[in-house]
C-alpha cells in the first residue's frame, strides 16, 4: 500500500473501475471481432464456391457461350469494394474468357481455395481463387478480392475501437463522479477533525441523514466526541471549579492578611511574617491564575479578538522589559529581530509568550552568560527563538506539561505552567513550541504562522 | 470623595468598604445590581467600582445602562475574569478600568487614585512635572534634578514619567507594566523592580533624598517626602 502515498482513494478506485471495466470490454470486443472475422472469411469462402456452381451449372445449361456471357456480365461491374476474375479455357487448355491472366500451377479443379497476393491493390490483398473442371473437358476458375472481407474487417475494427474508447471514457468519467460523491462524506469528516484538532471542540461531524454507512460513522464518530468532550469538560471544569472555589477564600484570606499588615507596626517581625504570608497566598493564586488562563486559551475563544499585531514590535519590548533583568543577574540578553514581522494574533498573549520564555532562560541560565531571542520571518512563518547557557532542561520532552518542574527547578520560584502556556498561547496562533536542549544550554523555539507581506 | 461600591460578596465588601473609607474616603455599598444601578444613577457619584457578576443585573450592564443615561462617573470593574478578550469588552462597555479578582487592596486604592487624578486632569497635558527638586520637561524631553541633568534612557522616561504623572500616589507594578509597556498580564515576577532601581541610581546619587518611595505589598510611590 505504501506505493500509493499520494493518489487518493477516490482516484485509485476510479482507475481501478475502468480498467476492469475495460478489460472485459476489450475481451468480449475481441471474441466479437474473432467470430465477425471467422464468419466473413467463411462466407468468401462459400461466395467463391457458389460462384463456381453457378459457372459450372451455367455450363450445363447454355455451354460455353452461357458462360462466357455470364463472365462477361460479372467482369462487366466494376467497383472499388469488389474484385472479381475469371478464366474458362476449353478441353484443350486454351484460353476462352475472363480477365485472370495465366492459370496458376498450384491450382487444382477440386474446390479447394488458393489465396493469391494482389499486389495490385494498395493496401495489398488476396485473390481468393478456386476451380472447377466442365463436364464435357474444360475448365473454369473464380477468384474474389478479398478487399470485401478487408473494408468489412476495417470497419469492424474502427467499430470496436471506438466502443472501447467509449467504455474507458464512460467508465472514468462516471467512476469519477460515483467515487467521489461516495467518498465526499470522508472529505467531511476530515475538515471536521482538522476544526476540532484546531480548537473548535464543540464541533461535530454534519450529518446527511441519508442513514448510510458514512452517516452511521459520522454519527459514531460524534458520539465519540461528545464522550470525550464530556470527560474534558468534566476534568476541565473540577480544575477550573477547585482553582475557582479556592480563589475566593483565598483572595479573603489574603485581604485579611493585607488588613493585618496595614495595622502591624512596619518594622516589627510581625510585619515580615504577614508579608510572607501575603507572597505565599499570592502564589497560589498566581497558580490558580496560570491554570484558569491556560484552559480559556486552550478552549481557543481569544481568536474572536485576534488583529493584525506586529511579532517585532512585541519581541522588541518583551527584550526591553527583561534586559534589565539579565544586567542584574550579570547576563547578557541578545536580541536579534527582524524589523517588522506581522501576524494575526493577541499582543497581549503573544507578549507574556516571550516574557515567559525569557524569565525562564534568565532564571535557569548560568550567570554570565548570554540569552539569545531571535526572531526570524520567512516562508510565511515567524520563529522566535530564546537560548540559554546552562544545564538545559532535565527532560525537554516533558516541559511543557502543565505543573511539571524539573528537579533543578524546583528550588526556584514558579509554578510550571509558563512553557505549558507558551505552547497553548503557540497553538491558539496555529503555531507549535518545541523545547530542546543544545550545546551548554536549553533552546525553545515558538513557530507562528505569519501575515505573508505583499 | 465619594465612591459607590457594588460588590456582593459580603466580606469582600466589608475589607475593601473599610480600606477605602481609611484612605479618606466616603463610600456606599450596594450589594445587589438593581440597587447599584439605581444608586449610580441618583447620586452624584466621583467614582463606582463594580463587580461583574452580580445577583440581579451584570455589572456590564450596569456601566452600560449609566453610559446610556449619560452619566459620566468613572467605573473600575472587578472581575474574576481576566482575559484580555473580558478586559476588552469591559472597557467597551464603557468601564475606564478593569482589576481583575483577587485583587489586592493596595492595588485597587492605586487604581482609584490614579483614576480620579485623570478624570481631573481630564484633557490637559502638563508640559513640565515637578516633584521636590526634580522636573521634567515634556517638550524637551530633559530631566533636571536640582542643577544636574539627568540623563535617561527612553524607557527610564517614560517609567519616571508615568511616576510623576502620579506624584504621591502609589502606582503599582502592574500599573507600570500597562502604563509603559502597554500590555495587560500580572508579571508575578520582580521584572520591574530592577527597572525601578536603576531609575533609582539615576536620580538618587549619594546625599540626595530619596524620590522613588517602595511601598510595601503595593508597588513604588515618587513623592518629595
Amino acid at each position: 500500500m505504501r506505493t500509493w502515498p499520494r493518489i487518493g482513494l477516490a482516484i485509485r478506485l476510479t482507475l481501478l473501475n475502468a480498467g476492469i471495466v475495460s478489460l472485459a470490454m476489450l475481451a468480449v470486443v475481441a471474441v466479437m471481432v474473432l467470430t465477425s472475422e471467422r464468419a466473413m472469411r467463411e462466407h468468401l469462402r462459400e461466395s467463391v464456391l457458389a460462384e463456381l456452381d453457378v459457372l459450372v451449372a451455367d455450363y450445363a445449361i447454355d455451354g460455353f457461350e452461357g458462360v462466357i456471357g455470364f463472365i462477361e456480365q460479372r467482369e462487366h461491374f466494376r467497383s472499388d469494394h469488389h474484385g472479381r476474375s475469371y478464366r474458362l479455357e476449353d478441353a484443350q487448355g486454351r484460353y476462352l474468357a475472363g480477365s485472370w491472366p495465366l492459370w496458376p500451377g498450384a491450382l487444382r479443379t477440386d474446390g479447394n481455395i488458393l489465396r493469391v497476393p494482389n499486389d495490385a491493390r494498395d493496401p495489398p490483398t488476396e485473390w481468393w481463387i478456386a476451380a472447377a473442371s466442365l463436364p464435357g473437358g474444360g475448365r473454369v476458375l473464380v477468384g474474389f478480392d478479398s478487399i470485401e472481407l478487408n473494408a468489412v474487417m476495417r470497419t469492424i475494427h474502427g467499430a470496436a475501437a471506438m466502443v472501447l474508447l467509449i467504455t474507458l471514457g464512460l467508465s472514468l468519467a462516471l467512476g469519477a463522479l460515483i467515487h467521489r460523491a461516495a467518498l465526499a462524506p470522508i472529505a467531511t469528516i476530515r475538515r471536521s477533525a482538522e476544526q476540532i484538532i484546531d480548537g473548535d471542540l464543540k464541533h461535530r461531524i454534519p450529518l446527511e441523514g441519508s442513514g448510510d454507512e458514512f452517516d452511521a460513522l459520522a454519527a459514531t464518530l460524534n458520539r465519540m466526541l461528545d464522550r470525550i468532550s464530556r470527560l474534558f469538560d468534566g476534568l476541565r471544569s473540577s480544575t477550573e471549579a477547585i482553582a475557582h472555589d479556592l480563589r475566593s477564600p483565598l483572595a479573603r484570606h489574603r485581604s485579611r492578611l493585607e488588613q493585618a499588615l496595614i495595622e502591624a507596626p512596619p518594622d516589627g517581625p510581625q510585619a515580615d511574617w504577614l508579608q510572607s504570608a501575603v507572597d505565599e497566598v499570592d502564589e497560589v493564586l498566581g497558580t490558580f491564575q496560570s491554570l484558569l488562563q491556560l484552559s480559556t486559551v486552550e478552549a481557543g475563544a481569544a481568536r474572536d479578538g485576534f488583529d493584525t499585531v506586529c511579532l517585532a514590535r512585541i519581541v522588541a519590548d518583551a527584550a526591553s522589559l527583561y534586559e534589565a533583568q539579565a544586567a542584574a543577574r550579570g547576563m547578557t540578553l541578545a536580541c536579534r529581530s527582524t524589523d517588522t514581522c506581522t501576524i494575526r494574533g493577541d499582543r497581549h498573549l503573544l507578549f507574556q509568550s516571550v516574557v515567559n520564555l525569557l524569565d525562564n532562560a534568565l532564571k535557569y541560565g548560568d550567570e554570565g552568560q548570554t540569552v539569545d531571542l531571535d526572531l526570524r520571518c520567512a516562508d510565511g512563518f515567524a520563529t522566535i527563538t530564546v537560548r540559554n547557557r546552562g544545564s538545559g532542561f532535565a527532560e525537554p520532552e516533558r516541559a511543557f506539561d502543565r505543573l511539571y518542574r524539573g528537579d533543578h527547578a524546583r528550588s526556584a520560584p514558579g509554578h510550571g505552567m509558563g512553557l505549558t502556556l507558551v505552547r497553548a498561547i503557540a497553538r491558539l496562533h496555529g503555531g507549535d513550541a518545541v523545547a530542546r536542549n543544545v550545546a551548554h544550554g536549553a533552546e525553545v523555539t515558538i513557530h507562528l504562522p505569519a501575515v505573508q507581506a505583499d | 470623595m465619594r465612591l459607590l461600591l457594588i460588590e456582593d460578596d459580603a466580606e469582600q465588601a466589608r475589607f475593601a468598604l473599610k480600606a477605602l473609607r481609611e484612605a479618606g474616603h466616603v463610600v456606599d455599598h450596594a450589594a445587589d445590581g438593581r440597587e447599584g444601578l439605581y444608586l449610580a444613577l441618583s447620586e452624584g457619584y466621583d467614582l463606582c467600582v463594580v463587580d461583574r457578576m452580580l445577583p440581579g443585573m451584570d455589572g456590564l450592564a450596569i456601566v452600560a445602562a449609566m453610559r446610556a443615561a449619560e452619566k459620566r462617573t468613572p467605573v473600575i470593574i472587578l472581575s474574576a475574569l481576566g482575559q484580555v478578550d473580558d478586559r476588552v469588552r469591559g472597557l467597551k462597555a464603557g468601564g475606564d478600568d478593569y482589576l481583575v479578582k483577587p485583587y489586592a487592596l493596595a492595588e485597587l486604592l492605586a487604581r482609584i487614585e490614579a483614576l480620579l487624578r485623570r478624570v481631573r486632569d481630564d484633557g490637559q497635558t502638563d508640559t513640565r512635572l515637578q516633584v521636590g527638586d526634580l522636573e521634567m520637561d515634556r517638550l524637551a524631553r530633559t530631566v533636571r534634578r536640582g542643577n544636574r541633568t539627568v540623563d535617561l534612557k527612553p524607557l527610564e522616561y517614560r517609567l519616571l514619567e508615568y511616576l510623576m504623572q502620579h506624584a504621591g500616589q502609589v502606582v503599582t507594578r502592574t500599573m507600570l507594566l500597562e502604563g509603559v509597556w502597554d500590555y495587560h498580564f500580572d508579571p508575578q515576577t520582580n521584572v520591574i523592580d530592577v527597572h525601578i532601581s536603576r531609575l533609582r541610581a539615576k536620580l538618587e546619587l549619594s546625599g540626595e533624598m530619596p524620590l522613588i518611595h517602595t511601598v510595601r505589598g503595593a508597588g513604588y510611590r515618587i513623592s518629595a517626602a
